[in-house]
């Protein structure tokens, strides 16, 4: 169920395939406590610049996965 | 909003449609964010500082409750790197600033000039041949190349070389090793990557709706379910053409092209082959679907197995065509390997025509399938990496 609210960003149902979970980084480390790092990467939609910083002012859960 | 870090983000398009999710995604193919391993969601807060990581429901309660801190500011708005100043950067000569430049043209300087994000990595690889994300990034840039119109011969190759040896840089890295087994073996497949891909187009249709288009259709390594033992051919299929008397497409109507991932095994190790096959548009060459479909025959060498000796490719249901053809084998080694390479021959025979109303010829073309030896440098690996990685690529396709 996706739910929308002034505080909430997004809720993210799905969890795909059966993962194991790592906290290790390379490239840009990601800690708790700390800003999530605001990298520009191209939308999936339509290939424009998006960062984490769109969602400044809102809770947001971010989901990293693969479709495989 | 998610992050995905697939080597081709429009599966994961369609996926989301599938799945009716409408959330904004980040496209971080070069994995940028450093994670070793997904899933992993993250909880962060109003002020873009992260509260939990994989939440429980206790946590997630805590978090929505959380009040929101006191400065919320809202930044400027994201905004794609400028390419002409990353540019000047690589002046100083650092590998940082190359790699940097080599992941800005990458993300956003289109397919056209992916060539010079492979040679940015390359110059970055050139300044610290021990960095593995350039290693990883480099092949991602040559396998993006590969799935493009400016594609160039032995770029599929060159991107296993480079996530075989990123890989061998940090054997801990869960998408570098995720990315080999995708085109890999089914001895090392984890489970099938791609295997939901009809299914969510016929639910989608089943919706109404038209089904996201992709860029490259997933090929057999990528539906593939894993395995447990590697089937050898029984050696019941007998050869099209064992005397080789059909005629040599020395024309090079088709233009042939093999790629191996792993690209190196050890005694025993097994591999997976993919031979590739496109129709020369200089010579407006194009299938004839109407004859035999396209035939390729392996001849491993003493010693190696293969999973089979033939394999053909589907034809398309008109009567031309000129879409490229590939055909997947898998080889198992000897228990002994000696050398740095083994070459496995084989050849293909199809009906190609020339020319918009020119003659229909059947031929044939011999390649070879070069497998380099685990703890031999790999094929092409002996300094100028680009300039050797096309050659010995280019190697794998000459006439016998």
């Amino acid at each position: 169920m996706i739910q929308k609210s002034p505080r909430f960003a997004f809720l993210v149902l799905a969890l795909c395939g059966t993962l194991p979970l790592s906290l290790k980084a390379q490239g840009v480390p990601v800690r708790v406590g700390e800003p999530f790092p605001a990298l520009v990467l191209p939308s999936l939609a339509d290939g424009s610049p998006l960062s984490i910083e769109h969602f400044r002012g809102r809770k947001v859960l971010l989901h990293q996965f693969a479709s495989w | 909003m998610g992050i995905i870090q697939e080597q081709h983000p429009d599966r994961c398009r369609l996926f989301m449609q599938w799945k009716e999710m409408d959330w904004p995604i980040l496209v971080d193919a070069l994995k940028l964010y450093g994670v070793d391993a997904v899933p992993i969601t993250y909880a962060i807060d109003e002020a873009g500082i992260v509260r939990a990581v994989n939440p429980k429901p206790a946590d997630l309660d805590a978090f929505l409750e959380r009040p929101a801190p006191a400065s919320t500011a809202r930044p400027a708005p994201a905004l794609a790197p400028d390419l002409a100043r990353l540019r000047a950067a690589t002046g100083a000569g650092s590998s940082a600033a190359w790699r940097a430049y080599a992941d800005a043209l990458f993300l956003w300087g289109g397919d056209g000039r992916l060539g010079e994000a492979i040679a940015g990595y390359e110059r970055a690889l050139g300044l610290a041949p021990g960095d593995g994300p350039a290693k990883f990034r480099l092949g991602v840039a040559f396998r993006r190349r590969h799935d493009s119109d400016a594609r160039e011969p032995g770029d599929f190759q060159s991107a296993a070389l480079h996530w075989a040896a990123a890989l061998e840089s940090d054997p801990n890295q869960y998408i570098w090793r995720r990315r080999i087994q995708q085109f890999g073996p089914r001895l090392d497949k984890p489970y099938p990557f791609y295997d939901w891909v009809e299914e969510a187009r016929a639910a989608i249709r089943a919706r109404g709706e038209e089904p996201s288009l992709l860029v490259t259709e997933p090929s057999g390594s990528e539906i593939a379910a894993p395995a447990e033992r590697f089937v050898a051919d029984d050696g019941s299929t007998r050869e099209p053409d064992p005397g080789g008397r059909v005629r040599r497409d020395t024309g090079r109507l088709i233009r042939v092209e093999a790629a191996v991932v792993p690209p190196s095994i050890g005694p025993g190790g097994v591999a997976r082959a993919h031979v590739l096959f496109r129709a020369d548009a200089g010579h407006e060459a194009h299938w004839n679907n109407e004859a035999e479909p396209l035939r390729v025959w392996l001849i491993p060498p003493a010693g190696w197995s293969v999973d089979r000796r033939e394999a053909r490719a589907p034809q398309a249901a008109t009567a031309v065509s000129t879409e490229p053809r590939e055909v997947q084998f898998e080889l198992k080694a000897p228990s002994v390997l000696e050398g740095r390479t083994v070459e496995v021959p084989g050849y293909a025979l199809y009906y190609v025509c020339q020319e918009a109303d020119g003659v229909c010829l059947f031929r044939r073309q011999d390649f070879v399938l070069p497998v380099g030896v685990s703890g031999a440098p790999p094929p092409g690996e002996t300094g100028r990496r680009q300039s050797r990685f096309s050659r010995w690529s280019a190697a794998s396709t000459r006439n016998r």
